[in-house]
């Protein structure tokens, strides 16, 4: 490939949605990736049922604590608590080539194929007109990206109370079954739900990017309840399938591992030129093409927007949704045996509209628990160990995690700026945040509110647990879109303002940061830009 | 006080109850919960840390056994604790 028409860097949900619609269209594309894999735990796990995994596979030490213990975290909780050894190369090597120094933030990044998603919720849910209030774009910019990605990822979910709140798609699949703790919770909010509803408690079923139908050479979920570990059938969508099938296209090359610097522009409209790292050589490489995808994640582009700019010192702001977990005891279940058949995924949604207006200061959802193991739960018991344990065993059919998400906004207390290296170290990233008590006590605040309308569906909570602010990994907003032109912000069509051909996809444009899961939003959001880009290439040819 | 549990494994029940509550983090605790982590993700000891099922009163009823159990080796520990970590045998 001579110099390519796009270079597309980071292989993550945003990457791979910019890619594609430029590859279909003809466009030579090159992705610049670091591109980690797992290549130690993913050939371990047979594709069979959590139960019998437990009951047979006398290997299964292995992916479920993690050769070196990784997956028995003692410490505090934080962000990623959630990733099993098999998922954790999704943040191996940051702390070596990205280095971050932050406070009150808990940060994390991801050099992997597919990015972050190798082991994102799946969550996948619509911004609306409401959540888009802030930003220079509405939610018809958005439509037919967001019909296109879900039906090319997948989507699975119901037409239900929570259909206002989500948007509807017409290739939505059935929902994934509930199991049984879920089943009945739902079936008590339908007996319940007028006067849920008036208080504005809307519950349904989740939106997931997990196929309960075949679709292509993916599978149907399997029900084995190993989400959390494997990717086996391929049900829960992963950015890096995109990847493959992009390398089946004679114009796209990926290319690994490539750890992207900066950007120039040059001079004449003459393109743009690349410095990345070859990791494997250590050496410097320089690649250039017509226009620049910057996709590297909300804090990667930050990086290299900074230091392509010359912004070294210079903050930027950054909002991420503050997230808490409140375990809850389900009565009904207590004693009774939990199915089998089941999936690791979010269960049941939670949207909280208490003055009915639309936008929504929280969303929840529910998990249920088994795949984690229940040493990760003894620990937070304040008993002896088989104590502790002895009550979980008794308890765990009845656990309702709930995961909380707060809407968040940019101010001038959460920034980060780009430090200079020092005798040849890689540039760190500063991330201070502070996070105002008068804010942090209304989000409590509301947690409660929905948590009392939660105890009408016969789920009390135990205790709030709070890992810090930044450990959703729903981050955004170092380079934000906006109308008015501003150093450092993109154009509503993602342009960085101050170049003519370097485009931002991922969420560091996000003005403002909603309640709901942003992945959909982000992945149509590239396939828009990469649409307009697209038109601007023909453009450009055609005066040329 | 984990040289403390060497010489003296009796303590090491009362001594987890008590750390469990006034020091989460200690390496005590976290040496426990690592044998616990490996013996659940044994095939020989699934049983065991299967979740229990049966009636909703002796659901109940384990539980405030074992609340009571925890309480009471809580109780012994705090009276070692001083004792295990002093440094003294």
């Amino acid at each position: 490939m001579s110099n390519p028409d796009v270079i597309v860097v980071g292989s993550g949900a945003s990457a791979t949605s910019a890619a594609l619609p430029l590859v279909r269209a003809g466009r030579s594309v090159l992705m610049l990736d670091v591109g980690n894999r797992d290549t130690r735990y993913a050939p371990l796990i047979a594709p069979a049922p959590f139960s019998s995994l437990r009951q047979t596979d006398e290997g299964q030490h292995r992916y479920f604590l993690g050769d070196a213990f990784e997956g028995v975290p003692l410490g505090q909780a934080r962000a990623g608590t959630t990733l099993t050894p098999p998922r954790q190369f999704i943040h191996r090597d940051t702390h070596r080539h990205t280095p971050l120094c932050s406070e009150g933030f808990f940060a994390f990044e991801s050099l992997a194929l597919g990015g972050l998603g190798s082991g994102w919720g799946a969550v996948a849910v619509q911004f609306d007109d409401h959540d888009l209030a802030d930003f220079p774009i509405k939610h018809r910019d958005l439509a037919a990206h967001y019909a296109s990605v879900s039906a090319r990822i997948g989507l699975s979910g119901a037409r239900d109370d929570l259909l206002p709140y989500y948007g509807d798609c017409a290739s939505l699949q059935p929902a994934l079954d509930l199991d049984s703790n879920a089943r009945l919770i739902y079936q008590r909010y339908e007996r319940k739900r007028e006067r849920l509803n008036g208080a504005g408690f809307f519950l349904g079923r989740a939106r997931l990017a997990a196929l309960s139908r075949d679709l292509g050479d993916r599978k149907g979920h399997a029900y084995h309840d190993m989400d959390f570990y494997a990717d086996n059938g391929r049900s829960v969508f992963r950015p890096w399938y995109t990847v493959e099938e992009l390398g089946a296209y004679a114009n796209f090359r990926y290319v690994s591992p490539y750890l992207v610097n900066r950007f120039r522009e040059l001079p004449a409209n003459s393109g743009v030129e690349v410095e990345a790292v070859d990791l494997t050589l250590g050496r410097r490489e320089y690649f250039r093409s017509r226009c620049l995808v910057l996709a590297a994640g909300t804090l990667g582009t930050a990086r290299i927007v900074l230091r392509s700019l010359g912004g070294y010192g210079t903050r930027v702001p950054l909002v991420a949704n503050a997230n808490s977990w409140w375990p809850c005891l389900h009565l009904a279940m207590l004693g009774k045996p939990a199915d089998d058949r089941r999936h690791s995924l979010t269960q049941l949604a939670i949207v909280f509209d208490p003055g009915h207006c639309g936008r929504i200061p929280v969303h929840a959802q529910t998990y249920s628990y088994r795949s984690l193991l229940l040493f990760k739960l003894v620990k937070e018991v304040p008993l002896a160990v088989p104590e502790a344990f002895g009550i979980l065993r008794e308890l765990v059919n009845a656990f309702v995690v709930v995961n909380f998400f707060h809407e968040d906004r940019p101010s001038p207390d959460k920034y980060c700026a780009l430090r200079r290296g020092e005798s040849g170290q890689p540039d760190v990233l500063e991330i201070r945040c502070t996070i105002d008590r008068e804010v942090q006590r209304r989000q409590v605040r509301t947690e409660k509110a929905l948590l009392r309308q939660f105890r009408r569906l016969g789920c009390w909570p135990v205790k709030r647990i709070s890992p810090g602010y930044g450990s959703s990994i729903h981050y955004g907003g170092t380079v934000p879109m906006t109308v008015e032109e501003r150093e450092l912000t993109v154009t509503p069509e993602c342009r960085l303002r101050g170049t003519r051909a370097v485009y931002l996809v991922d969420g560091s444009v996000l003005p403002y940061m909603p309640a709901k899961a942003l992945t959909l939003t982000l992945m149509a959001n590239a396939e828009r830009v990469a649409t307009l880009l697209n038109g601007e290439l023909a453009r450009t040819c055609v005066a040329a | 006080m984990v040289r403390f549990v060497h010489r003296n494994p009796w303590a090491l029940p009362f001594l987890d109850a008590v750390t469990a509550m006034l020091a989460p983090r200690c390496l005590l605790r976290g040496k426990v919960l690592l044998m616990l982590a490996v013996l659940e993700a044994t095939p020989d000891h699934v049983r065991t840390f299967s979740p229990a099922t049966g009636s909703r009163l002796r659901s109940l009823a384990r539980l405030a056994g074992w609340a009571a159990a925890g309480l009471s080796k809580f109780l012994v520990g705090l009276a070692l604790y001083p004792v295990a970590t002093s440094g003294r045998p």
